[in-house]
């Protein structure tokens, strides 16, 4: 037996593409058929970055049934097929040319080297990125390891999906990173002992400066890296995890929103403008070499 | 007076250019605790090292305010060579947070209050 499920018309950065997805997601894991057709024909534009999305989806769900996908339109599988994305599912590779994709990627929770490896080749040396500065390279590779790092230690996950995007007419760069483990709800949750705590609140509390669900630790400073980073730069953050929908625009603004399902992981969305100039350096106080 | 001076290189330590992850952090951190417990001071050594974040500070050298030791007796014992010096200032934030965290459970109480208030108000 199989079913056949039907993406929406566009697949974008916003709080609706999630929302479609995460259903998707909980519409895959209550299915006892043995294959999926997710169909395509609707969908005449994606923002490939959420391929990262996808792939925890599609991953998770695998278990369970037969993923399969149709009636792509043309311009949507090039770009599936370009980010690597749809080699994973038995397609041939096409060769980026203009080199807007950035590589979707699987990697087990703790392989970090690797992740740096990747940063490093995929994209601090491609894109408008060696026009940037050398400490904006740097303090976005930091934010994209702050994240990833926070997979193997709160959601305590086997794999992290990675994907980017780069949109040069915009001078706009995506960059998505998921797991799918513990959620920060459930952190945050378990943390205070309170079952009543709603997933977007919970997001807005772990994303503060110095708040950490971890035991007998100092910690708390990731999310303040990358959220002080993005603010520099003038980009966005989005945050999704469990029923909860969080972000923040280039203004600082905070937008909280929840889902009617839920995602058992956690989605960081980065935007990033590539039209900064900025030079990144700290000008806090110079340290020597003793520091405790 | 420390014994010897034992030196870890981080890079070794990570098995890469990047201290990232808390378990290495983890490691290192019992390095350095085992060498000060036996009396010897201790050099990290970041020769080859690019990246260095939070999450590996914390638990690499934010933990020794936990353990039995005065901020005079570390600054002493624990030095550090080689570090980038874009990464000094991710270093003295973790340090100033852990010495909070651990070394004034008043300050802790007022934050975890605040914290709380804010999740309940927010």
């Amino acid at each position: 037996m199989s079913i056949k499920y039907k993406l929406p018309n566009k697949i974008e950065n916003n709080y609706q593409s999630f929302s479609s997805l995460i259903n998707l997601y909980q519409a895959l894991m209550k299915l006892f058929v043995e294959d999926v057709y997710i169909d395509f024909s609707n969908t005449s534009y994606l923002e490939a970055n959420l391929s990262a999305l996808m792939g925890a989806i599609f991953d998770d769900t695998d278990v369970f049934v037969n993923i399969n996908f149709e009636n792509f339109q043309p311009r949507v599988q090039t770009i599936l097929q370009k980010n690597d994305f749809l080699s994973n599912y038995g397609y041939t590779k096409i060769e980026d040319k203009y080199d807007t994709t950035i590589k979707y990627k699987k990697f087990k929770s703790n392989d970090t080297q690797p992740f740096y490896k990747y940063i490093n080749e995929e994209l601090l040396t491609k894109h408008d990125f060696p026009k940037m500065s050398e400490s904006f390279r740097k303090d976005f590779a930091k934010s994209l390891l702050e994240i990833f790092v926070n997979a193997d230690i709160h959601a305590h996950c086997d794999f992290v999906y990675t994907c980017g995007q780069y949109f040069p007419n915009k001078k706009d760069l995506y960059f998505t990173i998921v797991n799918t483990g513990t959620t920060i709800k459930q952190n945050v949750c378990k943390f205070f002992e309170r079952d009543d705590i709603s997933g977007m609140k919970s997001i807005n509390w772990a994303v503060q400066r110095n708040t950490t669900t971890k035991q007998g630790i100092s910690g708390g400073l990731g999310f303040a890296t990358v959220r002080s980073f993005i603010q520099q730069n003038k980009g966005a953050l989005q945050v999704i995890s469990d029923d909860g929908y969080w972000s923040e625009n280039i203004y600082g603004r905070i937008n909280m929103k929840e889902f009617s399902k839920s995602f058992v992981g956690t989605v960081v969305n980065l935007k990033i403008k590539m039209d900064d100039t900025q030079d990144y350096k700290t000008i806090e106080e110079q340290f020597d070499e003793i520091f405790f | 007076m420390a014994n010897n001076e034992i030196k870890i290189n981080i890079y070794n330590e990570v098995g890469g250019s990047a201290a990232v992850s808390d378990t290495d952090g983890q490691k290192v951190f019992e390095k350095i605790n085992k060498a000060l417990k036996a009396g010897n001071s201790v050099l990290l050594d970041f020769v080859n090292i690019d990246m260095v974040i939070s999450a590996f500070l914390n638990t690499a050298v934010g933990q020794l305010y936990k353990e039995d030791y005065s901020v005079e007796f570390l600054r002493s014992n624990v030095k550090t060579t080689n570090m980038k010096k874009d990464d000094w200032d991710i270093l003295a934030t973790v340090l100033k947070r852990a010495k909070e965290y651990y070394q004034n459970p008043e300050y802790r109480a007022q934050l975890d209050e605040a914290l709380k208030e804010e999740l309940d108000n927010g």
